[in-house]
């Protein structure tokens, strides 16, 4: 690792080990069976829309599509449905999720694609409807609803273009660029075209000379004006959306908000692509290109992989692994995780399968010396330190003023700690436990407002029942005939007279 | 929750930092090696004598105390930051001090500089500066006794002479010399002030000690083991200061000087820079460093020691947690 003298606020130097690049990309076909998770963002879990026994094309939909926040999952070969099951997907506590398991046919039929749109006469409103339809999502890892992302109503002046690939290991994006750049760049003019974006920013790590030469080439044939190259210093994480506006506008999206809301607009060079094939061809999403590589896989490649492959498919193809307990890993080294099940299907959030040698524990940690280098290193310029204290000591309240929900997991500071300290694990922790605080207080107050509401209810209705008593005997009074009265007079008198009686004999026994 | 049980999992980010704690303690200790040799060049054996002592007190008493704190005792010694404490106390001694000043001294820097308030990392004060300013309370005389000079170090006799007995008056007064600060320092409290004239080899002695602490902190900033900003900016204001109490006529010496007398080095790349009771937000570590620079140079100007280093990083590590707090950086997306 290259030592500098002084450090830079904001960013690390990683070593740039990229075991696939320049490799072209390969497509790999359907595996005989597929799997679909149908667990989408936040949780949310798609609805499934065909049933065991029914035939499918490359193309169908299988699930989910009812709303804007639900992306449709389509089918990405033909074959039949075998099953609808819980079945582990790639998730970094290695849970598991409704799945639907395709049984391919081997024919790899195709719906006929949607019809292609011309830009035009496409407006917002059909753009928002096509990327829905070809359930386009961001490719760079958070497979955000591409659909989602162009459906605010915002005036937006600027689309970064992100080929700012900097994770080690990962090179999919760098081999896009290299072999497709005349459709990344469509997809992009295409996209801005439509919201009314004026400057278009191809952002490419300064290492990536290829991708930005190929980028230039294919830039030949596109009004010039409205497009800018930058080459963005190759540290980590400068492809971090916010940090990318950052160091490109050299404005900060406001925290907790969308980069939309300073009229910015982030999309990955992948995305760029499927949301111009979904255009022009009608082409929807059922692929994407991932990186295979790390030490343990024998022949490292860069892959066109239907979606819904069982990983261990994609790792056979790669020739498999060097070492039979190599850790399996689903994305880059610094923001991935482990793949607890080879069977887990490739999802849009794919960007890379790696493995390397069986698990060297991590070392130990050791106690925080305070030397400050998680401090500069930090991202979003918090003090992962004071963060990692109020973490142990769960001082909430701190952890609130130090902005913990800013944090963006890059893992920059755990990467830099020489005590070995779990920052990130800890700060998810106490994110968690902020979060529940919240929810708690939340609760107390719903809580509190209910009661506060059930009193004055009962109040209210007390007052009623009194006023409605009132009112009876009022118009009783008002409305009564002078029969009805002497009958209550007589009815009293009568009262009183066994009153009376009752009296004189209590009395009369007494004296007995 | 236990931060072991996490740790051992793999888990994101897959890198990790290729150097620990002791790999850092380690570059420190290799940086002190120039400054050491020059030291036992121009003062003689009593700084090995001085060295040894006080690290080897540092680390029976930190041994003691983590056995007595049911802490992992083997594996904490290999840290190296008690052995570090132990040779920065060490170097900081005169090297003729008698033998009971430096097992004393580290004895208290790792007790009540460190120990006590949970040993690594918990400490707010400077643990070696902790045992030097109760030292230099305690045994005023035997502090501020130097001898030797540039090409007139004791010998061996003479360094284990004062070390093992407690020789007398008159045989100190034939061997012991001021060093150039205190020189300096009494001239001024007297009449003299500017433009006193300095025994030349004890200035020597002075600069070439100086630059060879500042050779072991540039070989520290260049591997990233030490926040450059602390040293640079203590070194800024000393100089600054020194040249703005010259105009005005209360300087000492030439402004370059001022930077290579007493521990002005040793104290700026080796002492200030203690991560742990040091300010620790990047703008507070400008500040921090500053406030160095600022309280020795009054120390040494207007106060009753000569060389005001300890001091001035004690009184700034008082300050530390409030620079935290005030200086702490704008997270990302917060006006």
């Amino acid at each position: 690792m290259r030592i500098p003298p002084f450090r830079s606020q904001g960013s690390i130097r990683l070593d740039r080990k990229k075991s696939a690049a320049g490799l072209p990309i390969e497509p790999l076909g359907p595996s005989t069976l597929m799997a679909y998770s149908l667990r989408q963002r936040q949780g949310h879990i798609a609805v499934p829309r065909v049933a065991p026994g029914d035939h499918v094309f490359r193309g169908t939909v299988i699930a989910g599509g009812r709303s804007a926040l639900d992306p449709p999952i389509h089918a990405s070969t033909s074959g039949t449905v075998m099953a609808c099951l819980e079945a582990p997907f790639a998730h970094p506590q290695g849970r598991s999720a409704l799945t639907l398991e395709i049984a391919s046919d081997g024919l790899d039929q195709a719906t006929p694609p949607l019809p292609p749109l011309s830009i035009r006469d496409l407006d917002r409103t059909g753009l928002i409807r096509r990327l829905h339809e070809a359930g386009i999502v961001g490719l760079g890892g958070g497979a955000f609803p591409a659909a989602l992302k162009a459906a605010q109503e915002i005036p937006l002046h600027t689309l970064i273009v992100n080929g700012v690939e900097c994770e080690p290991y990962v090179s999919g994006d760098d081999q896009l660029m290299r072999e497709r750049a005349q459709e990344i760049l469509e997809g992009a003019d295409m996209f801005a075209h439509v919201l009314g974006i004026k400057n278009i920013l191809v952002a490419i790590d300064e290492h990536l000379l290829d991708a930005m030469t190929a980028i230039h080439e294919a830039l030949k044939a596109f009004p010039q004006e409205r497009f800018k190259v930058s080459k963005v210093e190759g540290r980590y994480p400068g492809g971090g959306e916010r940090q990318l506006i950052e160091r490109l506008i050299g404005t900060q999206v406001p925290s907790g908000e969308m980069p939309q809301t300073i009229g910015v607009i982030c999309q990955n060079v992948g995305t760029l692509l499927s949301l111009g094939r979904a255009i022009t061809q009608g082409e929807i999403l059922t692929s994407r290109v991932l990186t295979v590589g790390g030490e343990s896989i024998r022949t490292p490649k860069n892959l066109e992989v239907r979606l819904g492959t069982p990983i261990q498919d994609v790792i056979r193809y790669c020739g498999g692994l060097l070492a039979p307990n190599a850790l399996l890993w689903h994305g880059g080294p610094m923001m991935g995780f482990e793949i607890k099940d080879s069977l887990s299907p490739v999802t849009p959030g794919t960007h890379a399968i790696l493995a390397f040698e069986a698990p060297a524990p991590h070392p130990l940690p050791e106690p925080c010396i305070r030397c400050g280098a998680c401090n500069d290193a930090c991202p979003a310029y918090l003090l992962p330190e004071a963060l990692y204290r109020a973490s142990r000591s769960a001082q909430l309240e701190t952890l609130r003023t130090l902005h913990v929900g800013d944090c963006i997991e890059c893992g920059a500071c755990n990467v830099v700690c020489p005590s070995h300290l779990p920052l990130i694990e800890t700060f998810l922790l106490g994110k968690e436990k902020l979060g529940r605080l919240s929810e708690e207080r939340e609760r107390a107050h719903h809580a509190r407002q209910r009661y506060e509401a059930r009193i004055s209810r009962l109040e209210r209705q007390e007052m009623e029942r009194e006023r409605a008593r009132l009112e009876r005997k009022v118009a009783l009074e008002k409305n009564s005939t002078p029969k009805i009265l002497e009958a209550i007079e007589r009815a009293r008198r009568k009262q009183q007279a066994i009153n009376t009686t009752l009296l004189k004999e209590r009395s009369d026994d007494d004296l007995l | 929750m236990n931060p072991l049980s996490i740790a051992r999992r793999p888990r994101s980010p897959f890198i990790r930092s290729e150097r620990s704690v002791r790999d850092i303690m380690r570059d420190v200790l290799m940086a002190l090696v120039p400054g050491a040799l020059v030291a036992l060049w121009l003062y003689g054996s009593g700084v090995v004598f001085q060295i040894g002592l006080a690290a080897a007190s540092a680390l029976i008493t930190e041994a003691a105390l983590l056995a007595l704190r049911g802490r992992p005792v083997r594996a904490t010694l290999q840290d190296h930051s008690a052995l570090l404490t132990g040779i920065l106390l060490g170097l900081s001694l005169p090297p003729l001090a008698p033998w009971w000043v430096p097992v004393t001294g580290a004895f208290l820097a790792m007790t009540f500089g460190k120990q006590v308030y949970g040993g690594l990392g918990q400490n707010p004060f400077n643990p070696a500066m902790v045992g030097y300013a109760m030292l230099i309370i305690s045994f005023p005389r035997e502090m501020t006794l130097w001898s030797g000079t540039f090409g007139d170090s004791p010998s061996f006799s003479t360094s284990l002479t004062a070390l093992l007995t407690s020789p007398d008056e008159s045989w100190w007064d034939s061997i012991a010399r001021a060093t150039p600060l205190t020189l300096l320092h009494d001239g001024l409290k007297t009449t003299m002030a500017k433009g006193l004239p300095l025994p030349d080899p004890a200035l020597t002695a002075s600069i070439l000690i100086n630059l060879a602490y500042l050779t072991g902190g540039c070989f520290l900033v260049f591997r990233q083991a030490l926040d450059y900003r602390i040293p640079l900016a203590m070194l800024i204001v000393l100089l600054a200061g020194h040249m703005t109490l010259q105009t005005f006529g209360g300087g000492l010496l030439g402004s370059l000087q001022q930077l290579f007398l007493g521990s002005t080095m040793l104290g700026a790349f080796f002492i200030a820079t203690d991560p742990v009771t040091a300010a620790n937000t990047p703008r507070g570590r400008w500040v921090y460093g500053a406030g160095i620079g600022a309280f020795t140079l009054l120390i040494r100007s207007y106060g009753n020691y000569p060389d005001g280093i300890a001091f001035a990083v004690l009184l700034m590590n008082f300050a530390a947690p409030s620079l935290d707090a005030l200086t702490r950086p704008k997270a990302y997306g917060h006006s």
